[in-house]
């Protein structure tokens, strides 16, 4: 099983323990990620926001890149996942936007292959009985919440691969993780995004809203698939309430599968998950 | 937010340009998808929101919320330069731009202790290749307004 690799900017930087975990995972589970050479940034909101062309081409090249790989694509940031996603989409329905792209970036593209998001990878080819007989180090006792936020599920015609309004991926995964998966409102809400850096009134607001729907179900941290939800619940949670620990749901299938790095990952949270996981004896 | 989506599509079907340009919900709207998920007449309500963000950088329309276009600005100019994100010049940068020096220091502080923003920029290869695509997609755009 094997894919071009598409990390884009986050993991490289604030979401570096979700590329160490997801790569960590990734060779327990046999899934081979080579990475697209030379990659560059998708774009992400600022880019459709502003020039559709741009949006695009930002998109195309990578995906162009990719295709001389000759395999499908993975993607881990969902924002990221969403662009190349919508670009490929885009081309396969509409001749004009093809020509606009190719021109553009200079590279033949003729939007051969497949663009997946890892925890589609992960729960729909790797599947979820492997996963299960890999666990050496269930996850008992922890209460979680799965938070899928935006791009993992919307606009459902162009990501497709679980339900919009009630997704059970992340779910699935962590029951056959053992751990505590509770039922909760806030799953496919948005964090607001980018807005951290410009409006950070709202973006606290909606991250206190999500935080109060974890604890009112009696969660103990969240589980995400997204780098700038796991940095916006992780930057701007009340510091003089309670505050929960937010994990990449990669951190939590490599730590039940006993990844002795798994340690180093969770150190470079803001929230610290230490005391957490050492009370289910899980550190 | 001033006006809610499906507000802003009744507002373009009534012309009111003017008021839609300026609004602050052009913005607001980060893009979640949720209306275009739930909307019953399948309207792509984000592509008329970006065609309008559009139309307001073009026609220089700042608005209320100028802090946002400005923060997309910022967010592309770095990949424009290096063709990946540099998020530490990104935030001085943004820092200088909107002349907000003192918010959010310790957390960047924080951030940079734990190894989440890289101090040196990398730049990719192909970053000509990725500054042509953004000369390009400006060259369409001023095509247009022309």
């Amino acid at each position: 099983m094997k894919y071009a690799y598409y990390p884009g900017c986050s993991l490289e930087s604030t979401a570096k323990e979700y590329d160490l975990s997801l790569r960590a995972i990734c060779q327990r589970l046999g899934v081979e990620l080579e990475e697209i050479p030379d990659w560059s940034c998708c774009g992400a909101s600022s880019g459709h926001s502003t020039n559709y062309r741009l949006a695009h081409a930002l998109a195309g090249r990578n995906l162009a890149i990719a295709e001389r790989q000759g395999l499908n694509v993975a993607v881990a940031c969902p924002a990221c996942f969403l662009r190349l996603r919508n670009t490929r989409h885009k081309v396969m329905k509409d001749s004009q936007l093809k020509e606009t792209v190719t021109e553009s970036i200079g590279l033949p593209y003729q939007a051969r292959y497949n663009v997946r998001h890892v925890l589609d990878i992960i729960c729909n080819e790797v599947g979820i009985q492997t996963i299960k007989t890999k666990v050496t180090k269930p996850l008992s006792g922890l209460r979680l919440v799965a938070y899928y936020g935006c791009f993992l599920v919307r606009p459902p015609k162009v990501v497709a691969f679980d339900e919009p309004e009630n997704p059970q991926s992340i779910d699935t995964l962590l029951d056959a993780l053992g751990a505590e998966v509770l039922d909760w409102p806030g799953k496919v809400d948005c964090c607001g995004g980018s807005l951290s850096l410009t409006k950070r009134g709202i973006v606290i607001r909606l991250v206190r809203e999500l935080i109060d729907a974890a604890c009112g179900v009696g969660a103990e941290a969240l589980v995400t698939a997204c780098p700038l939800c796991q940095l916006n619940l992780d930057s701007r949670q009340n510091s003089g309430g309670r505050r929960l620990p937010v994990f990449y749901f990669t951190e939590l299938v490599g730590l039940a599968m006993g990844d002795p790095n798994a340690r180093g990952w969770f150190k470079k949270h803001l929230i610290d998950a230490s005391n957490l996981l050492a009370s289910h004896g899980l550190l | 937010m001033d006006y809610h989506p499906n507000q802003i599509i009744r507002m373009i079907q009534l012309g009111l340009k003017e008021q839609v340009l300026n609004s602050s919900a052009i913005w607001l709207c980060l893009g979640c998808e949720t209306c275009v998920a739930r909307c019953p007449n399948e309207v792509d309500i984000l592509r008329v929101m970006d065609t309008l963000r559009e139309m307001a950088i073009e026609e220089k329309i700042e608005g209320k919320e100028s802090v946002i276009p400005t923060f997309h600005q910022t967010f592309l100019y770095p990949v424009r330069l290096f063709g990946k994100q540099y998020e530490l010049g990104m935030l001085l940068l943004l820092k200088w731009r909107t002349r907000d020096f003192f918010s959010d220091l310790s957390l960047g502080i924080r951030m940079l202790l734990k190894g989440k923003l890289a101090i040196i920029p990398s730049r990719i290869k192909g970053s000509r290749q990725v500054k042509e695509i953004f000369d390009k997609a400006k060259a369409t755009l001023e095509e247009g307004r022309g």
